[in-house]
């Protein structure tokens, strides 16, 4: 199903643009990359919003995200480094190029969740503006299955002493209470984003991943704002009633998609899969919730700080390969796929390389085909349309024959003869 | 006077010996490792620097072309089997390409890879080195728990062995610095390569009787220009050798599998902190998070080290996608060109492939030094 088609999807639309300009016209600035602890100052004032910069990239068009990366070239940035990192530098360069008075942050959050080279970009981000005051919020990456005790407290420590280094900024007390309910609204939000991506295991599934990206946006910026929360009620429900009621037939072709969409290619994507009645029904890149505590465990925690650093510390980001691997597994197995893509980002190593190794292992123990192809998530110069485009209908064509000639075993039954 | 060959190694030969005293060997990745902590749970930690052996073939089956020589290397040399002889792996190191050659390291040994522990990205912070000083001790706990039959030794001493081993590594250091020519890439190499396999009960003495010889020995002759070398060369050392025989005598390196690891901080009693400390504020690796005034600090010492040197010029040698450094670059080269000396940057992999070009440069770059 067309997300654009819903009528929560101006619901959406309504939620960014409110939140985009409630940041910019706020007395407050604030720039944050995906997933840093913003949150925080919710302890002082909860109509703060953060700056979100990887959303700028999603808005841009193909000659705005070329400009900006031949600006970051120019600046010294290796063609090689990971595209987004190389888009927001040159973004910085060209918006300072146009407006002297461009305004920069009073503060920065900045965080390794989902890899090292958003580093990068908070370091850029401090030099560019050494009156402000930065945040780094390091996320211990987990060594095993389990997670250290010692990586949870070192967790805690740096967000309670971001805390306090707010409160010289903000020149007021922090109040736990404030940031205690913006940490629980967040675990409900999850809940409910889980939720929403779990309505994607029926047949035919009202979620289709390459239309939806756009839904990442409220839970991956905005997670712990009460918009967000009406947002995925009013999302949830109408799904739900689309699961109810289905308005497509079953899908023929369901497909696990890893790691990040080619943002601004996706409309030829999504063609060719509708054309073989493939659908997207799930992805790792949506992963990031599966594993965050409840909202009542977060109630039942005295320690707001602890709570927080808890869910960050289980973020599947920063666990094992083989951990990773373990979740889509499962998620192979719970939404029935038949088939599985890899989308290697020549800028995401962090979730690409493992890919190459992922793909023996899903064809060893489920017997599931599986495309990798290399192009980018924002890089048109990497991404070669015709290539990817071709062997996507081939495998799809593949994949059709493999079903209708009885092919390997579903997915969640293999699963199941897996962990037997 | 010719000291190459000085520290020729046998490792097979090493690594029998090792078996036959009962010792298990420990390969590790990356500088930030807390060796002393193996070494007194009885392993002999040695540094896996992989050299190019003639192909990455079996390893682009497993890694796009867009991956670090050194990771390819790496893991086609697991592949081969070339270090199934080892009882255990250690992976220190936050890069992503590490990560995913754990990965494969686990997957083919599952038993050896010690998965336990794991250095904050952040570093020259009170949290960070405090939380690693947690988890030193985690490890060294883990280890003695679960020795088996090998026997455990009292920190103290082997950290006395191994500040021992720094200090010996830093007069071949300073005599290299003060003595250029003496010394040639392809001697220090050899000792590093020497350190970096064994055990230093064992080094501590022939690199003492080295240092002895070589500040006895007579001066090398006429003065060739000097370069100072820091990068990511992770075991591409090779190149050392090329500035070296065109006539670059490195004086000073910052590189990983060379100086890097010298630069010591003071002990206190706690060893476990100690340990810490010297892994969070003694290593500057860019593949560790710091901005700001720590920032700042880490690069202030970059260039006291090469203005230490003496050196007439800087050679940044980088490995081609290696994304740490890539990162690093904008903000290390202004700082290098704040010290007035001419700069030299070469991009290359493991296997030289570019050779060529590089041996124009150098002789370009010498007659800036002239």
């Amino acid at each position: 199903m067309n997300a654009k088609l819903l009528k929560s999807y101006a619901t959406l639309q309504k939620l960014i643009a409110r939140k985009f300009k409630q940041a910019i016209k706020h007395d407050v600035s604030v720039w944050a990359s995906m997933g840093a602890p913003a949150m925080l100052c919710a302890g002082f004032d909860e109509t703060i919003v953060p700056v979100m910069q990887q959303l700028q990239n999603m808005a841009k068009t193909r000659l705005q995200v070329r400009q900006a990366i031949d600006a970051s070239a120019a600046l010294g940035y290796d063609a090689n480094l990971c595209s987004d990192v190389r888009c927001d530098v040159g973004n910085l360069a060209l918006l300072a190029q146009k407006r002297a008075s461009l305004r920069g942050p009073d503060l920065i959050f900045g965080i390794n969740c989902v890899c090292f080279a958003s580093s990068g970009l908070y370091r850029k981000w401090s030099q560019t503006y050494p009156g402000a005051t930065s945040f780094f919020l390091d996320l211990p990456l987990s060594a095993d299955e389990t997670i250290s005790e010692s990586g949870v407290r070192y967790i805690r420590e740096q967000l309670v002493e971001f805390s306090r280094r707010l409160e010289r900024v903000f020149h007021r007390e922090f109040y736990v209470d404030r940031f205690k309910a913006a940490v629980r609204r967040l675990a409900l939000n999850n809940e409910l984003y889980r939720d929403v991506l779990r309505l994607g295991m029926h047949n035919p599934s009202p979620v289709c991943v390459t239309t939806f990206q756009p839904f990442l946006i409220p839970i991956s910026f905005y997670g712990h704002y009460p918009e967000t929360t009406e947002y995925l009620l009013e999302l949830k429900a109408e799904l739900q009633k689309v699961v109810d009621e289905p308005v497509e037939p079953k899908e023929r072709i369901r497909l696990f998609w890893d790691f990040t969409p080619i943002y601004r290619y996706m409309d030829d994507i999504q063609s060719v899969l509708a054309e073989h009645d493939a659908k997207i029904v799930i992805g790792a890149s949506l992963y990031s919730s599966f594993e965050w505590p409840s909202a009542a465990w977060v109630d039942a925690q005295e320690d707001p700080f602890h709570a927080q650093a808890y869910a960050y510390a289980h973020l599947p980001y920063r666990r094992t390969e083989k951990y990773k691997f373990d979740v889509i597994s499962r998620m192979l197995g719970d939404y029935a796929v038949d088939a599985v893509i890899f989308h290697a980002s020549r800028a995401c190593k962090a979730n690409s390389l493992p890919m190459y190794i992922y793909r023996e292992q899903i064809a060893d123990e489920f017997g599931l085909p599986v495309l990798l192809f290399e192009a980018d998530i924002l890089d048109a110069a990497v991404y070669s349309k015709s290539q990817v485009l071709n062997r996507l209908e081939a495998f799809l064509e593949m994949v059709e024959q493999r079903k209708a000639g009885g092919g390997s075993r579903p997915a969640h039954a293999l699963a199941a003869s897996r962990t037997a | 006077m010719n000291f190459e060959g000085y520290f020729a190694i046998d490792r097979e030969s090493l690594l029998r010996r090792y078996r036959a005293e009962g010792l298990r060997v420990l390969g590790y990745v990356c500088p930030a490792a807390p060796e002393e902590i193996f070494r007194s749970n009885g392993f002999v930690p040695i540094r896996i620097a992989p050299r190019y052996d003639g192909s990455y073939g079996r390893a682009d089956r497993y890694l796009p072309a867009c991956v670090c020589s050194h990771g390819r290397s790496m893991l086609s040399g697991l592949i081969d089997g070339r270090y199934d002889d080892f009882d255990a792996f250690f992976f220190a190191s936050n890069c992503t390409t590490i990560r995913c050659l754990q990965y494969h390291f686990q997957r083919r040994h599952p038993e050896r890879v010690l998965a336990d522990f794991i250095v904050p990205t952040k570093a020259l912070d009170p949290q960070a080195q405090d939380h690693l000083r947690r988890e030193v001790k985690r490890l060294d706990e883990a280890l003695r728990a679960t020795a088996g039959g090998h026997a455990s030794a009292p920190l103290a001493p082997v950290m006395a062995t191994y500040r021992e081993n720094r200090r010996l590594l830093g007069e071949v250091s300073r005599l290299r610095r003060e003595r250029p020519g003496l010394l040639s890439a392809q001697v220090v190499n050899e000792l590093y390569e020497y350190n970096a396999w064994v055990d230093k009960e064992t080094a501590n003495p022939k690199i003492a009787a080295f240092v002895e010889e070589v500040a006895a020995a007579p001066d090398a002759g006429a003065r060739a220009a000097t370069v100072f070398v820091l990068g990511n060369c992770c075991g591409n050392t090779a190149l050392l050798e090329v500035l070296d025989r065109r006539g670059c005598r490195v004086v000073g390196d910052l590189v990983s599998t060379g100086e890097m690891t010298l630069l010591d901080v003071p002990e206190g009693d706690d060893p476990y902190a100690a340990i810490a400390a010297r892994l969070d504020q003694g290593i500057p690796c860019p593949s560790k998070v710091v901005a700001g005034p720590e920032h700042d600090a880490m690069v202030g010492r970059v260039q006291e080290l090469v203005r230490r040197s003496g050196a007439d010029g800087v050679v940044l040698a980088r490995q081609k996608f290696c994304d740490p450094h890539a990162l690093e670059r904008p903000f290390l080269l202004p700082r290098l060109k704040e010290l007035g000396l001419p700069l030299l940057e070469i991009e290359t992999e493991l296997d030289l492939g570019n050779i060529e070009q590089i041996h124009t440069r150098i002789e370009a770059y010498l007659e800036m030094l002239a």
